[in-house]
Formats: structure tokens, C-alpha cells, sequence
């Protein structure tokens, strides 16, 4: 039996966890190709204008894998540890697809203080499936844990998630990343700064004007707790606070020259953690200067280029300033 | 002890409710002057683009409010996943760069962080205040209640009446609120209650030539109960002869959302199950309320559905994107109206009497069907 495994939305911070869980539940698994214009085309489609792009992409995954399948692994995100939660359209997601795209299997995840997801959704939801497993579950679930926190001590290395997808089988090293003086971190959720469709190439653009990038994937696992100093309050969405805790290392321990935080259009939580990061970083002395791209499917490439060369000029110009 | 001046944002019948509680407790309650489009533009110049409708409004309150002299801001807050959990934070941080720096006290669950909440409370209102509690409490939710069933009894009525009561019934309403706004204790409150019973009740009926169209308001709390935030739709459709149904009241959600959830009583159990064929989780805020109750006035016969949501709203986004397949399964008339500061008057109407017009052409071929 054949299970797609959508490229979108959360798939680069779980990726080894799904395709470990069921290839050991004896599945062969299809992940479906970074997005390309007849997936984006296909969510938004099948989408109510107002949802974000992501979700729409996501869905347009879905779609995708749905007619080369016999089923698609639908995600759905809930609770983080006994206090956050993820954004109200990732936990809409199963009940999102549903109602369009047959043949799903819904995968719930609830995680704990570790970002482990709790075990009974998944043996409810793939337990049953043929060949009938049940057996192998317990064996599979730990390999799959395992593989997930393998992949975590990647990325805590300096692997991005992509790279780090790519060699968790035993694969390339990653490529080696030399200092530059432009410094910039690029933060944002996974699904934006890894999706090269939506993001218009913006870590190789960067990376092609010299600019050494840096994601928050890489900030040590200590520092993705930590508050912004006068911080009234603890951002409840898990990636919303990985976000803020990789702006402030970024701009106050492993400093970087700028912060570009990308967003996508009708994006709660970014709506407000721009606003806030603003704030905060408004706050501190030499804040590193912060650009806000915001992008939907009607971006343009020029559009944007020229935004980042005029930040990567301004941040150029700041330094020599500085120097002075 | 001074009398510290503390403001809480409109939320049509809410503000009355939370003046009396904050004055009963020992603050002074200033309300922000009533909200209106001024308010709103006001607002939506000093946040972020895409934050929510309720955000912005709620700010140009407080914007408003300002100039009377507060010393601090009652905002209720959350523990996600919406956004409104992180509206104080926001909005403090926002007041601060335009250069008020207003504390907050922001209600959190009381699950959560009781002491801390009576701490603090304490510090602006002295160690003696937990006294005046129950007698603040039971006045202010005597209100709610007041204020609600006042509501509820005007919509059952006015669709029973002429063109010209109707507009006289929704004036004399205003009267009631008022009296509501300035009694002083649980025993004119319930005059009040016992007055405007009698004055439903004597109502002249006029026996209707049509049988008039039955609509139920759903959607988010704030845009459904602030009047100028989504256009006085409910008195427009009462002044119209529609009989109106909302689904969303302030002491009905503090209810759940306070009490319930307190005593960890599980009051979302009938709203999911109903929910269930299109939204089978909780997702934040109203979302399944509002497609529980699509579904409800679908099965009840009614004749169509009118969802108020503010534009980005992320659980209102999920409900919108149900009730578009509630719609289309069910053959049923559906208007989502998305709201943000850009909203204008005349395209709402436009919209409305477009739907009004449907919902009869409607009716009336089921009704030539069913004969």
C-alpha cells in the first residue's frame, strides 16, 4: 500500500518521524515533489480565498498525491505541551481536507514538553491499515522517535531541515557554509523558508549576494525558550515562539546584521508576532534592522528582489557607517 | 485608597456589564465614548495590517478613552489558539510607542492564574476588596442577564408587529438599556426585568400578511454584539420585518467560557457533536459555535444564515470554509459577511437586500413546491 506524504506545512520538522513511522509499518511511502505550479494551482482551487497561502498549498499536496496514492497521510497539529497550541487552521487541517480530497488518513499530533506526539491517534489512525500491522507498531513508533531526534541533533549541527531530510538515510554531509560580513537570519515558519515556490529562492538569492543566512532551526535548543526582556506574555503557538526565541539569539547572541522574517498574507500569528518583534527589537540597543516580506500567490519576483537588495544595501551601508 | 479610573473596551451589552462590575469593585469605570467608524479608522491606523477587526477597534477605544484621564485598561485575555489571547500584549506594547504607557490587567481563565489575578487586583483596589465581590458580581450579572433577555424578548416580538412599532419597539429598547446602565442593585434590576416584560407583552400583533423570513446571526462575539462594527445589522433586519435569531450573547459566552470552563464542565459537548459533520475539533474562539448553529437553523427550517466574521479571523476562517459546504450540501442560503476597517456602508446594504431578496425568491418557490 502506497501512502503519500505531503511536502508542505510541517512535513521539514517531521519528516523523519512520518517516513520512518511507516516505512517500519511495512508502507511504501511517496512524498510529494516540492511545490510546483499545477500544486499551487490545485490548492487554491479547492480553497476559500481567505485561508492562508500555506494551507492552501498544503491542500493542493493533498490533491496531488490523492490520484497516485491509495492514501495520503492528512496532518493535523493540536496541543503543545499543557500549555500552547498550534494555530487554529493546523488543527482545522484534517477537517479542511476532509471535505475535498478522499482517501485521507488522518494523522493527529498532540505533542508533550518534547515535541513528541502522543501515540494513540497515530495506532488509531494506521494501526488498522493493510497490511494489518498492529503488531509492529510499538518497534515502529520507537524507530520513529528516534529518527526524529536524529534528525533534531542535525539541525542542531547546522544542518537546514532539507539537508538534513537528505542525509538522515546516510547521505551527504551538508554544504559547507563560509563566514561572510553580511550576516542575516532568515526566520519565518518552515513552510515559507523552505518552500522555494513561495519564498521565490530567498535563501539562494541571499546566499547569492554573499550573504551568510542563518535559520532558526540552527539556534541551540537552550536558547528556544527564552523571552524577550519585558516580554509580557508567552506566545502559545509553538513555532510563533521558536520564531521570537531566534530573533532574540540572533540579534543578541550569535548577532546577525539583519533579521528578514517572512509571512505569509492573512497570517494570524504572524500578523502580531511582526508587530511585537518590531517592538521588542525596538527596545534593545543596535538592534540588528528587520525586514517584513509578506508573500501570497500573487508575489512577484521583482517585487521582492528589490526589497532584499535595497535591505542588503541599507544593512551594507549601515556597517561601513558604523565603522566610520 | 484613590479611586484608580479604569476602561474597558466596547462589546455592545458587555462594557455595561463590565462598568458596573469594575465600579462595584471599588474602580471609577470610564467608558471609551461609543464606538463608531471614526473609532475604527482610528484604530486600524496604528496596527498591523492584518490583525483582527477586534484588535483595531478595541484599540481606538482605548485611543479614545485616553483623553478622560484613565490610569489603566480591563482587557480579557486567553490561552490561544486565537489571537485574542495576545491583545493586551499587543495593544500595550502599541499605546507605548505612541506614548501611554497604560498598565494592563489582563482576565486570564481564572484556571490559570488566579492568585497572581487577586494580587494584582489588590494593589489598585486595597486588601479589603475581595469584600465587595459578591455583591459587585451578582449586580453585574444580574445585568448580563437583564440585557440579554432584554434582546432576546425584542427580537421574538418585533416580527409580530407593524413597520412603525417595530421602529418605536427598537427606540424604547435604548430606554431599557439605559435603565439597565444606571440601576444601583439586584432590586431594580429586577423592576426593570418585570417592566419590560409588560411592555413586550402589550405589544399590539398585527396578524402578518407574510409569514416573515427566519435569519440567524452567527459568527465571532465582538463583531456580532458591537452595532457599529457591522453596520447595525440587527436593527436593520428588525426594522425590515426579518425575525431575527442570533446565536451569540455576552452572558451566554461568560457563561461558558468563565463558569463553565472553570468548573471544567464540558459545555462545547452538544456544540461539537453538532458541529461534528463539518468541524469535529475545537479550533479557537467561535468556530464551533458558528457551524453548529448554521447547521441548527438549516435543520430548523430557517431561512438562511447571516455570519458575521472579521476579515483573517483564523477560527471564523475555518467555520467560513464549512458553511460554504453547509451551503452547497444543503441547499441553503448561507452570507458570510467578512469585515475589516475597510467595510462600507452602502456595499453592506447592497450585499444584505441582495440576500434578503433571495432568502423570499426562496421561500416562496419551496413553499409553491410544498403545495
Amino acid at each position: 500500500m502506497r501512502i503519500g506524504i505531503a511536502r508542505s506545512l510541517l512535513y521539514y520538522h517531521f519528516q523523519p518521524f512520518w517516513s520512518t513511522l511507516l516505512a517500519e509499518m511495512g508502507f511504501e511511502t511517496v512524498v510529494s515533489p516540492p511545490t510546483n505550479p499545477e500544486i499551487l494551482r490545485l490548492g487554491l482551487s479547492m480553497s476559500v480565498d481567505e485561508l492562508c497561502l500555506p494551507v492552501k498549498v498544503h491542500l493542493g499536496h493533498l490533491a496531488y498525491l490523492a490520484t497516485r496514492t491509495d492514501a495520503v497521510l492528512s496532518p493535523g497539529f493540536g496541543r503543545w505541551g499543557r500549555r500552547g497550541w498550534f494555530c487554529p487552521k493546523l488543527m482545522a487541517l484534517p477537517d479542511l481536507a476532509r471535505g475535498k480530497i478522499a482517501g485521507t488518513v488522518e494523522a493527529w499530533h498532540d505533542l508533550d514538553d518534547r515535541d513528541r506526539p502522543a501515540r494513540e491517534p497515530w495506532l488509531a489512525a494506521i494501526g488498522s491499515l493493510p497490511p494489518t500491522a498492529e503488531r509492529r507498531f510499538d518497534t515502529a513508533w520507537q524507530r520513529a522517535l528516534a529518527a526524529q531526534d536524529a534528525g533534531r541533533q542535525l539541525l542542531a549541527q547546522g544542518y537546514r531541515p532539507p539537508e538534513a531530510i537528505d542525509r538522515l538515510p546516510g547521505g551527504a554531509p551538508p554544504p559547507a557554509r563560509g563566514e561572510s560580513s553580511l550576516r542575516v537570519a532568515v526566520l519565518g515558519h518552515p513552510y515559507l523558508v523552505y518552500d522555494e515556490l513561495l519564498n521565490h529562492n530567498l535563501l539562494s538569492v541571499l546566499e547569492n549576494a554573499g550573504a551568510r543566512v542563518f535559520v532558526m532551526e540552527s539556534v541551540p535548543p537552550g536558547e528556544c525558550a527564552r523571552e524577550w526582556p519585558g516580554q509580557g506574555k508567552r506566545i502559545f503557538w509553538p513555532l510563533g515562539r521558536h520564531i521570537l526565541a531566534a530573533a532574540l539569539y540572533y540579534a543578541t547572541v550569535e548577532r546577525v546584521d539583519g533579521i528578514i522574517m517572512i509571512s505569509a498574507c492573512l497570517c494570524g500569528p504572524d500578523a502580531l508576532l511582526g508587530e511585537l518583534l518590531g517592538s521588542y527589537l525596538g527596545d534593545l540597543n543596535e538592534a540588528p534592522p528587520l525586514l517584513k516580506l509578506t508573500v501570497d500567490e500573487h508575489t512577484g519576483r521583482a517585487g521582492l528582489l528589490t526589497r532584499i537588495e535595497a535591505f542588503l544595501d541599507l544593512i551594507a551601508w549601515r556597517k561601513k557607517y558604523a565603522a566610520v | 485608597m484613590p479611586r484608580y479610573k479604569a476602561t474597558v473596551p466596547h462589546m455592545g451589552a458587555g462594557s455595561i456589564v463590565l462598568k458596573s462590575l469594575l465600579d462595584e469593585l471599588g474602580f471609577e469605570a470610564v467608558l471609551p465614548p461609543p464606538t463608531t467608524r471614526e473609532t475604527v479608522s482610528l484604530g486600524a491606523r496604528y496596527t498591523p495590517e492584518f490583525a483582527c477587526l477586534p484588535l483595531k477597534v478595541t484599540l481606538g477605544n482605548y485611543l479614545q478613552a485616553i483623553p478622560s484621564g484613565i490610569d489603566l485598561v480591563f482587557m480579557a485575555g486567553g490561552t490561544g489558539p486565537c489571537r485574542f489571547g495576545l491583545y493586551g500584549e499587543t495593544q500595550r506594547r502599541i499605546l507605548r510607542s505612541l506614548g501611554y504607557d497604560l498598565p494592563f490587567i489582563v482576565v486570564e481563565p481564572p484556571q490559570n492564574h488566579l492568585t497572581e489575578f487577586l494580587a494584582l487586583l489588590a494593589r489598585f483596589l486595597g486588601p479589603g476588596f475581595p469584600a465587595r465581590v459578591p455583591r459587585a458580581a451578582a449586580i453585574a450579572w444580574a445585568k448580563a442577564v437583564a440585557l440579554d433577555r432584554l434582546d432576546r424578548g425584542v427580537l421574538a416580538t418585533a416580527p409580530l408587529l407593524n413597520r412603525a412599532r417595530r421602529r418605536s419597539l427598537w427606540q424604547q429598547r435604548g430606554g431599557f438599556i439605559a435603565r439597565i446602565d444606571a440601576a444601583g442593585s439586584l432590586r431594580s434590576i429586577g423592576r426593570i426585568n418585570r417592566e419590560a416584560a409588560a411592555w413586550l407583552a402589550d405589544q399590539p400583533r398585527d396578524p402578518a400578511e407574510d409569514e416573515p423570513l427566519r435569519v440567524a446571526i452567527v459568527g465571532e462575539l465582538l463583531v456580532v454584539l458591537e452595532p457599529a462594527v457591522n453596520f447595525h445589522l440587527e436593527e436593520e433586519l428588525v426594522l425590515r420585518g426579518v425575525a431575527v435569531e442570533r446565536t451569540v450573547y455576552f452572558s451566554a459566552w461568560i457563561r461558558d467560557n468563565l463558569f463553565k470552563s472553570f468548573l471544567r464542565l464540558d459545555w462545547q459537548r452538544q456544540i461539537r457533536e453538532a458541529a461534528a459533520p463539518y468541524l469535529t475539533r475545537f479550533v479557537g474562539g467561535h468556530a464551533l459555535e458558528t457551524v453548529a448553529h448554521t447547521i441548527q437553523a438549516a435543520e430548523a427550517g430557517g431561512d438562511g444564515v447571516i455570519h458575521l466574521a472579521p476579515l483573517g479571523c483564523m477560527p471564523e476562517t475555518i467555520a467560513l470554509d464549512a458553511l460554504r459546504r453547509i451551503g452547497a450540501d444543503r441547499n441553503f442560503p448561507v452570507f458570510s459577511l467578512l469585515l475589516d476597517e475597510h467595510t462600507g456602508h452602502a456595499g453592506v446594504s447592497t450585499r444584505l437586500e441582495a440576500f434578503l431578496d433571495l432568502m423570499r425568491a426562496r421561500k416562496r418557490s419551496l413553499a409553491r413546491r410544498c403545495q
